[in-house]
C-alpha cells in the first residue's frame, strides 16, 4: 500500500469548499488582468477580447447568482426598489462613461447608449428574479421538512 | 467576520474513555486531525458531528460543549 487510506470529513469538505472560492477569486483576478493586459499593453481592440469578458462575466455573475439562489436570504425589493436600483445604476454607469468618453455620436446608439441603459435593467431583473426563486426555495425546503 | 472557536471538554471525556485521538476520530468517522482540531479550539464541529462525539464519549453535549461560567 503506498498511501494510508483516506477519510473525507465536514472539515475536509469545509477547506475544500473555502479554497474553492478563493481559487475562484484569484482566477477571476487573472482574467481581469489578462483582459486589461490586451486591452491597454498589447492594444487589442475590443473585439478580440470578447471571449474572455464573456468567460468572467458568467464566471462572476454566476458565482454571485448561485449564492444568492442557494442562500436564499437576499433582500428581495419591491417594484419600486427595483426602480430606483436601475436609476441609480444606469445613471452611475452613464456618468461614467460620458465623463471618460465624452457625448457619444447618435449613430453608435447601439454600442453606447444601449448597452449603458439595458445592461443595469438585465442586472436588476436578474437579481430580481434569483432573489425570489432563492426565498421560494427555501421556504419549499421548510415546508417538506415540517411535512 | 472571525469565527470564534467554542472551548470545549471533548479532550477531558477522551481521555475518561481510554481513547485515543485516532480511536475517537475512527468511531465518529472522522480523520484524526478533525479531533485534535476541535480539542485544541481550531474548528468548530457540525451539530451532527458534536452528536456523534457526545454518543462516543457518553457525554451529554452539555458536558462537552456548554461552557458554564458564561451562564
Amino acid at each position: 500500500m503506498l498511501f494510508h487510506p483516506m477519510r473525507i470529513d465536514e472539515r475536509q469538505r469545509d477547506t475544500t469548499r473555502y479554497a474553492a472560492a478563493i481559487w475562484l477569486g484569484v482566477t477571476q483576478l487573472l482574467l481581469v488582468g489578462v483582459i486589461f493586459y490586451r486591452l491597454y499593453i498589447l492594444g487589442q481592440p475590443d473585439e478580440q477580447i470578447r471571449d474572455f469578458q464573456a468567460v468572467l462575466a458568467i464566471s462572476l455573475f454566476g458565482y454571485m447568482g448561485l449564492q444568492l439562489f442557494l442562500g436564499g436570504i437576499m433582500p428581495n425589493p419591491t417594484w419600486k426598489g427595483a426602480f430606483v436600483m436601475y436609476v441609480v445604476l444606469a445613471g452611475a454607469i452613464t456618468i461614467v462613461c460620458l465623463f471618460i468618453y465624452g457625448w457619444p455620436k447618435v449613430e453608435e446608439w447601439t454600442n453606447t447608449w444601449l448597452p449603458a441603459l439595458l445592461g443595469p435593467a438585465i442586472l436588476v431583473v436578474a437579481y430580481m428574479a434569483i432573489a425570489r426563486l432563492g426565498h421560494w426555495r427555501i421556504e419549499r425546503q421548510i415546508e417538506r421538512m415540517s411535512q | 467576520m472571525q469565527e470564534q472557536n467554542i472551548p470545549n471538554r471533548l479532550k477531558l471525556a477522551r481521555v475518561e474513555r481510554n481513547l485515543t485521538q485516532a480511536e475517537l476520530a475512527e468511531r465518529v468517522g472522522v480523520t484524526r486531525q478533525t479531533i485534535g482540531l476541535i480539542e485544541g479550539g481550531g474548528y468548530n464541529p457540525t451539530l451532527q458531528l458534536c452528536i456523534r462525539l457526545a454518543r462516543a464519549t457518553g457525554k451529554s453535549l452539555d458536558d462537552l460543549f456548554w461552557n458554564r461560567g458564561e451562564d
